[in-house]
């Protein structure tokens, strides 16, 4: 079956954060994890176990690979995760999907908001 | 110690997974617990382990397989190689179980097993009487190599060491006779010795060739050699006026008496043999033909608890036919010493001694015929004569030693030497004692009897060389 993006959806919510993390920029984990800190703004924190265990099925699915070493003097465990285009692909269907259910949330917030007399 | 703890969790975790990211999260780790308290990243690692085992096991990367080069020929089945992978923790453990119950239950199939297979090494578990007497063993075949050791197989010299032991111990008897032809003349034929008669006359019979040498025959002819033990003090030499017929007493009688039994001359009794002669055997043989049948063989525990006169559930060297001063001593290592010389004398006595402790305990009694069933070389199902003789010349060291060696401790001292007793063989003593020391060692006797008594120089001595050597001292000693 081809792998369309639609067949990855929807993303848990820490794929969704880790491949949001990775879309900037290459990180490595731990940059994966403070990146979701801030864009959570401290409420939603990634143990490296849930972390690593999520990049390894992203990295199975093809969401995501393993990018070069920045830097020569960088630490040696230090691995750099890379979003490809299907991962890419898939993040766009995954806010995309995210803005309907948010527009889908505010039609049904309006609509079950009390009426004035 | 929180950072070893996380480390384990890392180690548990799948092979797969820790190859992987272990590192990143240690790094992780040690970066994150700098900062905030460790706990929660106990609680993460310990999740992802149970994370990894329980659901992530579709990520475990399958054996790749060769390529199926055997397909492209006809008819040749097609092998696969898998990469060089370590199997799972769970096969591992699983394999380790699987291993340890085929081990169990091929243990205790041998343990419990009945007789066993007919190519089965027939293996006959022998001792020196002494540990340093190794050269004995080069008597136990031609051409055999000294081997110092506690087991080895023993083959006879040749086949004609069956029945020489009957040669043996009538030439001993005619020889210890004053007058043999009257022995001839007036032995009965051979018959069952009773209980009565049974007990000690091994032990006479090995001494009486060393010890007994002026006993005088007793004036009625029991069949074969009927020992009487004496457990005095060693007596003088008996007077030469202690003349056949006369009735010894317990001041002049030897360590053990013996008394003559059928001659070999009488033509209706068979020889007595070995197996009639070892009371332990010669109880086993229950039709008193000199052969321990199959039945016999099976029916062996039960007779060996009959031995068990003190009731203690096992056989004491004095229970399985030894008799004579040494077993009757007080000091236990002694007697220890002593028992385990003679029960590993006699092959038969060796087998069903199986630990070589001197005893024959409950279980070695429960499993006597299988030891038993050991000594059967031609595994024709039964035992004859020469499957159970012991080595020539070891026993004839025995036979020399044993009186001797008050202390049982395979040496004979200055003291020792100075026994009465010792004067018979002082040749043979002081052609053994090459050191010059007063001491003579079970080595150094073995050394010279084998220079004496193997005639044709072969490295091997025969019962009948044996006879040969022995009967000399035997005659010049009356």
């Amino acid at each position: 079956m081809k792998n369309l993006p639609d067949n990855f959806l929807p993303l848990s919510p820490a794929a969704l954060h880790i491949l949001l993390a990775l879309a900037g920029e290459d990180l490595h984990g731990y940059g994966i994890m403070q990146q979701v800190v801030r864009q959570s703004e401290g409420k939603y924190k990634l143990g490296p176990g849930t972390l690593y265990d999520n990049l390894q099925r992203l990295t199975t699915q093809g969401l995501v690979k393993e990018g070069a070493r920045r830097v020569e003097d960088d630490d040696p465990r230090r691995r750099y995760y890379r979003l490809n285009s299907l991962g890419r692909a898939v993040l766009t269907a995954e806010i995309a999907r995210l803005e309907r259910v948010v527009q889908e949330a505010r039609l049904h917030l309006q609509t079950a908001s009390p009426r004035r007399a | 110690m929180v950072r070893f703890l996380y480390v384990c969790l890392l180690r548990l975790h799948p092979r797969w997974f820790r190859e992987r990211y272990a590192d990143e999260m240690l790094w992780i780790f040690d970066e994150e617990s700098r900062r905030r308290n460790a706990g929660p990243l106990l609680a993460d690692a310990a999740a992802s382990l149970v994370r990894q085992w329980a659901f992530r096991s579709d990520f475990q990367p399958e054996p790749v397989a060769a390529p199926a080069a055997g397909r492209t020929l006809d008819g040749i089945p097609v092998f696969y190689t898998s990469e060089p992978e370590l199997p799972r923790p769970s096969a591992l453990i699983n394999g380790v179980i699987a291993s340890v119950a085929v081990f169990a239950a091929i243990s205790f199939a041998i343990s419990h097993g009945g007789k066993p297979h007919p190519f089965t090494a027939s293996i006959v578990y022998y001792s020196t009487p002494m540990p340093d007497n190794a050269a004995l063993f080069a008597s136990l075949s031609k051409g055999s190599q000294p081997v110092r050791g506690r087991v080895m197989e023993i083959r006879p010299g040749d086949r004609e060491s069956a029945g020489l032991w009957s040669k043996f111990v009538a030439t001993v008897t005619v020889a210890l006779s004053s007058k043999p032809e009257e022995a001839a003349t007036t032995t009965p034929p051979a018959a069952k010795p009773s209980e009565g008669e049974q007990k000690g006359m091994w032990s006479t019979l090995m001494s009486k060739v060393v010890v007994a040498l002026g006993g005088k025959p007793a004036t009625s002819s029991p069949p074969a050699i009927q020992l009487q033990p004496q457990p005095t003090v060693f007596p003088p030499a008996p007077a030469p006026a202690a003349a056949a017929g006369t009735k010894t007493s317990a001041a002049d009688t030897p360590f053990f008496s013996l008394t003559t039994g059928s001659s070999p001359e009488a033509e209706d009794a068979r020889p007595a043999s070995y197996i009639d002669l070892l009371p332990l055997l010669s109880a086993l043989d229950s039709d008193s033909d000199g052969v321990l049948s199959a039945a016999e063989i099976a029916q062996s525990s039960l007779v060996l608890n009959a031995l068990d006169k003190n009731h203690d559930g096992r056989l004491s060297a004095e229970e399985s036919g030894a008799q004579g001063e040494a077993f009757t001593r007080k000091k236990r290592a002694a007697l220890l010493r002593a028992s385990r010389a003679f029960m590993h004398l006699h092959p038969a006595l060796a087998a069903l001694d199986a630990d070589h402790n001197g005893t024959i305990s409950a279980q070695e009694i429960r499993k006597a015929p299988a030891a038993l069933a050991e000594l059967d070389r031609n595994y024709d199902g039964k035992l004859t004569e020469d499957e159970v003789l012991p080595d020539p010349l070891s026993y004839g060291v025995w036979l020399i030693l044993s009186p001797l060696d008050r202390n049982a401790d395979g040496r004979l001292s200055r003291a020792e030497r100075a026994n009465p007793l010792a004067v018979r063989w002082s040749d043979l003593l002081d052609a053994a004692d090459v050191n010059k020391d007063r001491v003579v060692t079970t080595l150094e006797l073995t050394n010279a009897l084998r220079d004496r008594a193997d005639s044709n120089r072969s490295g091997v001595v025969t019962w009948e060389e044996l006879r040969r050597s022995m009967a000399p001292i035997v005659a010049r000693s009356r």
